[in-house]
């Protein structure tokens, strides 16, 4: 067991050093999952960033260890609405999402999971924002509710290992943790199937939808692009994030690393178009939006991107898609 | 047979957000009658004024054979004067200006709300861009200006056009833009030098955001509301060295364009209702839909007590649609059937949503 010491009794005290940046956890849920009475214990995952970026292991990892897990619902318009009474103004729409996202968990569950996502790929680097999501939980909206984090660093040591950490922290049996974590693991790979989209429509345009994970699957920023390509019988493939191993590349950021690669192996024949999307704010997009509109244009392969920000309304998507699936046709 | 054909004519209706345009056009693209018409925030009551002129100004002998309706109010006005063929906007306007100059290779298009960049090459529509939140590179952005300034929009362009010196004025934002107006009004600087500042923000603005990436080659058409500001045609004359071509009905070009599709479109029987769509009462009932969390706001368009048209909804399951309501709840998509869901299905026993987790309670203990 770690050693931990209370040193203060307020929220927001760190225990231990490096990458252990462990938060001290009551002792009586500490006492609760040690006696294996943690069956009771109501975990709460928002369903945004690191929900997304591994789908599916989080619910399954803290079920078998036996705690419940508890998913916040699909974001929708009331969720934006929570966002812009309670979030930051100057965030980006995902994080924004996450805040509502959090705040709707608070007050149904005894502990919210929040872990601090520092790279995901070995030697990459994850969002920048993603580091001060647990203080800053604990310290406005989770406020009050026990916070239980870890710090991924995927640079540092691999995801089991944590996730190994993890179950220490929580007091439970190594043999347990570690049955947890494969089947933990094959959860992940076939949500990473079922994400993907396989194909449905024969002979239908073809579309790539690039974009972060947690954006191209968040219910209230991809959900009308999706619904209005489809209803245009268009068939949409999302980018999939399922194979984790980084190309060699200038870029560090984990994700953008992911969709460069991704496209560039792409020619004209695979897809009709490649679609963006991407968040008001997001800085790496903004980054990175030239260089794969470059790309995209030395394959010859129509390239748009739709920003997605809490105002846009339908018929600026619909118009943006349907020009664009104009423009295409008239190309043939 | 041979007369009727002769007389036959197609209409296209352009619903934008400041304006409402109609443009009538033979079957070779030849304009009969054009109409512009800034409106007030009531687009059907905008498109059946539209309409009653129209009706007054095309000779009888003329017959409507097609209706296009296009801008951001398309679905809307397509419900009430009964469109063949609703189309976006940028499409339609780009169908306009190849039709008048084949060989245009950028369109600029600045409106009321909206500015748009469309790139051609070769005759095809490759890329295009529209602006996101920001009004700064749009009409309204003049609009306000030219208010603060206490002038009209037409002397705003007139005095523009006058400019030897023009001031620099920030037109990062318009209310950077507003402060640094003032500043400059203060330490003196001529109002004609002003205003054509003011054009150059707004073009720099434009070039900056909604051309952002673009490869602006000419030659370039200039359209929308806003080109008929000659102090902006100037600003991006000087900002590119290179002429801009303003077209003839450059106001209406969305309009001729969806006059243009309606045209091309092969219409055997068309819906317009004619005469009577711009005297019969035209109502909108909001309801929510409810279907979802979304809880989207859906507009019902309604002729005496017919269903004639809806609108709204993120998911598009009411648009256009017109069956009566109930049978159409609970159909179609909903607001999140489409996203693939990560992970445990909903609803899988060992993770629960929230909805179905009942609130902690809490017990107060109280103080002594
Ligand atoms: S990568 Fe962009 S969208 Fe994602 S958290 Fe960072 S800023 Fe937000
Ligand atoms: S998203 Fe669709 S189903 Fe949901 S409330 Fe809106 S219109 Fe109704």
């Amino acid at each position: 067991m770690i050693m931990i010491k209370r040193l203060h009794e307020s929220a927001g005290v760190y225990i231990g050093t490096g990458n252990k940046f462990l938060r001290n956890i009551s002792p009586e849920w500490m006492w609760k999952s040690g006696t294996d009475s943690c069956s009771s214990l109501r975990i709460g995952i928002p369903r945004m960033f690191f929900y997304y970026i591994y789908p599916g292991l989080w619910e399954t990892f803290f079920s078998e260890l036996g705690m419940k897990p508890i998913v916040s619902r699909p974001s929708t318009t009331k969720t934006v609405e929570k966002a812009s009474q309670i979030s930051e103004t100057e965030h980006c729409l995902p994080n924004k999402l996450f805040d509502a996202h959090l705040a709707e968990l608070v007050g149904k569950v005894d502990m919210v999971f929040v872990p601090r996502v520092l790279s995901t790929i070995k030697n990459h680097l994850s969002c920048p924002k993603f580091g001060p999501l647990p203080d800053a939980a604990r310290a406005d909206i989770a406020r009050g509710t026990e916070v239980l984090s870890i710090d991924i660093d995927v640079s540092r040591s691999p995801l089991s290992k944590t996730l190994l950490l993890l179950g220490k922290k929580l007091n439970i049996q190594k043999s347990k943790t570690l049955s947890a974590i494969n089947s933990s693991f094959s959860a992940m790979e076939a949500a990473h199937k079922k994400m993907a989209r396989p194909d449905r429509i024969k002979g239908a345009p073809r579309f790539l939808l690039i974009g972060h994970p947690y954006v191209i699957h968040d219910n209230f920023i991809a959900g009308p692009i999706l619904n209005k390509l489809e209803s245009m019988g268009v068939e949409v493939e999302l980018v999939s994030f399922a194979d984790d191993t980084p190309a060699k590349s200038y870029i560090l950021w984990s994700t953008a690393n992911k969709i460069y690669h991704e496209i560039n192996t792409l020619t004209s024949e695979d897809y009709d178009g490649v679609i963006q999307l991407t968040v008001f704010n997001c800085g790496c997009d903004s980054m990175m939006i030239d260089t794969y509109r470059q790309l995209m244009k030395d394959k010859n392969i129509p390239y748009m991107y739709l920003m997605v920000d809490e105002h846009l309304a339908q018929s600026g998507i619909d118009t943006r898609v349907e020009a664009f699936i104009d423009s295409l046709r008239w190309r043939q | 047979m041979g007369k009727q054909m002769n007389n036959s004519c197609y209409l296209g209706i352009d619903v934008g957000s400041i304006s409402t345009n109609c443009v009538v056009i033979t079957p070779e693209g030849e304009v009969l009658c054009e109409i512009y018409k800034r409106g007030d925030g009531h687009p059907i009551e905008s498109v059946q004024q539209c309409l009653a002129q129209l009706t007054a100004q095309l000779p009888d002998r003329f017959c409507i054979r097609g209706v296009c309706t296009t801008g951001s109010g398309r679905i809307l006005a397509g419900a009430v004067v009964g469109a063949d063929v609703i189309k976006n906007e940028i499409s339609a306007h780009a169908r306009a200006t190849l039709h008048l100059y084949p060989e245009v290779r950028t369109i600029f298009e600045i409106g009321g709300q909206d500015s748009k960049v469309t790139i051609v090459r070769d005759g095809v529509v490759v890329d295009f861009s529209m602006n996101l939140v920001c009004a700064a590179g749009t009409g309204s952005f003049l609009d306000s200006q030219a208010r603060r300034l206490n002038i009209t929009i037409e002397e705003l362009s007139a005095r523009a056009m006058m400019s030897e010196t023009p001031t620099n004025i920030a037109g990062r934002c318009t209310v950077f833009a507003e402060s640094d107006m003032i500043h400059k009004q203060q330490v003196g600087h001529e109002q004609k030098d002003i205003t054509m500042g003011l054009c150059h923000a707004l073009v720099r603005n434009y070039l900056s955001n909604v051309c952002n990436g673009k490869e602006i080659k000419p030659p370039i058409v200039f359209q929308g509301g806003v080109s008929a500001n000659k102090g902006i045609h100037r600003a991006f004359k000087e900002a590119l060295r290179c002429d801009i071509i303003i077209p003839p009905y450059n106001m209406v070009m969305g309009a001729y364009g969806a006059a243009i599709i309606a045209s091309k479109s092969c219409i055997e029987k068309t819906n317009f209702r004619g005469k009577e769509a711009s005297t019969k009462p035209i109502i909108t009932k909001g309801f929510e839909c409810g279907d979802c969390p979304n809880c989207c706001e859906i507009i019902e368009v309604l002729n005496a007590a017919e269903i004639i048209g809806r609108t709204g909804g993120r998911c598009g399951k009411w648009e256009g649609k017109t069956g009566p309501r109930e049978s159409l709840r609970g159909t179609g998509p909903k607001g999140h059937v489409s996203v693939p869901s990560t992970g445990m299905e909903m609803g899988h026993e060992i993770c629960r949503q929230v909805d179905d987790v009942p609130d902690l309670i809490q017990i107060g203990v109280p103080k002594k």
